[in-house]
């Protein structure tokens, strides 16, 4: 399995000179095993340099949504950039009790907010939600659980039956867990999406200082992310959903901390733009 | 133990921090925790308590109707709650030693975004006599 960021940052875009190693655009994760589909984890500004993947001609596209916050989403008014006529594009995303998921999505695509509706874009989609668990894709299974985050918020398992990555990018573990938070998993939100995954993707968006002023904001502290990834018995967690207020340097300065609090039982990196992960089973030759 | 539903546990963190006695029960009837207010009200603490269910609370409780009749499990606004998914208020007598006291008792449903119900909730409370 491959896995590729194509954005990392959390809340709002923010390119400027400072930003460009770690990167500017939010949330957007490529998940391939063949290229003969591709799974595209949320639709955030990252969704427009999908078009640099090899994989995004895939005859079929699967595009799981973790939430519709704009970050997660603002990608969506462009997919006829990123895709093509003849590709199979599938749409999923949570449910909601109060209006189904074509509904809400159009919220955003629509006027005044965009010019065009989601029933006019040039692509035709097939939109759903994702039931209760997950579901089976052509290459991949995914499993799906609500996540502590304002509204309903889903994180993602995905597994090729060898290796396995989790993507939890806004969550707030340790405001469900409280005192429990890591130490008893029937108790942590998300515990069972990451537990024993190969490659843990976590919102670790504040510094400890930055957290304290932000508890129920709906995210995540390193230090959480760091308890939240050792609790689950990850083998490599990846940070992301990084701050816009952080420029490179002081993503630097978050890692060197986040290092000299280890050593820790997994490996350690700060997500960046354009990077890209190959999952390998355990002791399999690479 | 797999892990808790989001709603339950996001319920058990809330009701850890409230003043009003909470208690809360799986999908399944099982309790899953009642809180510090509650303790007092239902008379046992959570740490000292068995596995519990709804079928249980009745009696360890001392519930009676308020004319002083036998209360059933499927009587309590938690069974209610879950069986039927709505919300629902009722008011007991409890025998507790000597005196009689009304407990009153609302519980709703906790369904997930998807539908899916994963539990129940109530908030019990001391009802002054008339």
């Amino acid at each position: 399995m491959r896995v590729t960021l194509w954005g990392v940052r959390g809340s709002l875009p923010s390119p400027r000179a400072g930003t460009m190693r770690y990167g500017a655009n939010t949330s957007c994760v490529e998940v391939g095993v063949t290229g003969a589909s591709l799974v595209v984890l949320d639709a955030g500004s990252g969704l427009f340099r999908l078009r640099e993947s090899a994989w995004a001609t895939a005859s079929r596209v699967d595009l799981l949504l973790t939430h519709l916050h704009m970050d997660h989403v603002v990608g969506l008014g462009f997919i006829a950039d990123v895709f093509g006529p003849d590709q199979e594009l599938h749409l999923w995303g949570p449910a909601s009790p109060g209006a189904d998921l074509r509904s809400r999505l159009g919220r955003y695509l629509s006027p005044p907010l965009f010019p065009a509706r989601i029933d006019d874009l040039p692509r035709t989609i097939s939109i759903h939600e994702v039931p209760a668990g997950g579901m089976d894709l052509p290459e991949l299974e995914v499993r799906a659980d609500w996540v502590c985050h304002p509204g309903p918020t889903l994180g993602y398992r995905l597994s090729d039956g060898l290796t396995s990555v989790a993507y939890i990018p806004d969550h707030e573990p340790a405001l469900a867990g409280g005192t429990r938070f890591a130490s008893s998993p029937e108790w942590t939100s998300g515990h069972d999406l990451a537990e024993g995954v190969d490659l843990l993707l976590h919102d670790s968006q504040y510094t400890e200082a930055e957290y304290s002023a932000r508890m129920s904001w709906g995210h995540s502290s390193v230090r959480d992310a760091l308890i939240f990834a050792a609790a689950t018995g990850a083998r490599h967690l990846v940070t992301v959903h990084h701050d816009p207020s952080h420029d490179d340097h002081h993503l630097d300065e978050m890692l060197d901390l986040a290092r000299e609090a280890g050593p820790h039982p997994f490996e350690l990196t700060m997500g960046s733009e354009g990077a890209a992960f190959e999952l390998h089973p355990p002791h399999s030759d690479r | 133990m797999p892990q808790r539903p989001l709603t339950a546990i996001l319920a058990r963190r809330l009701a850890e921090l409230l003043a009003q006695g909470l208690l809360l029960v799986d999908a399944e009837g099982r309790v899953l925790f009642w809180n510090e207010p509650g303790e007092a009200l239902i008379g046992r603490t959570w740490a000292d308590a068995a596995p519990v269910s709804v079928g249980d609370l009745v009696d360890i409780m001392g519930l009676v109707g308020e004319a002083g009749g036998a209360v059933s499990a499927d009587e309590l606004p938690l069974s209610t709650a879950l069986a039927e998914g709505r919300t629902c208020h009722r008011s007991f007598a409890q025998r507790d030693g000597g005196m009689a006291r009304r407990i009153a008792m609302t519980a709703f449903p906790l369904d997930a975004p998807d539908g899916r119900r994963q539990g129940a909730i109530a908030v019990l409370w001391d009802e002054p006599g008339e």
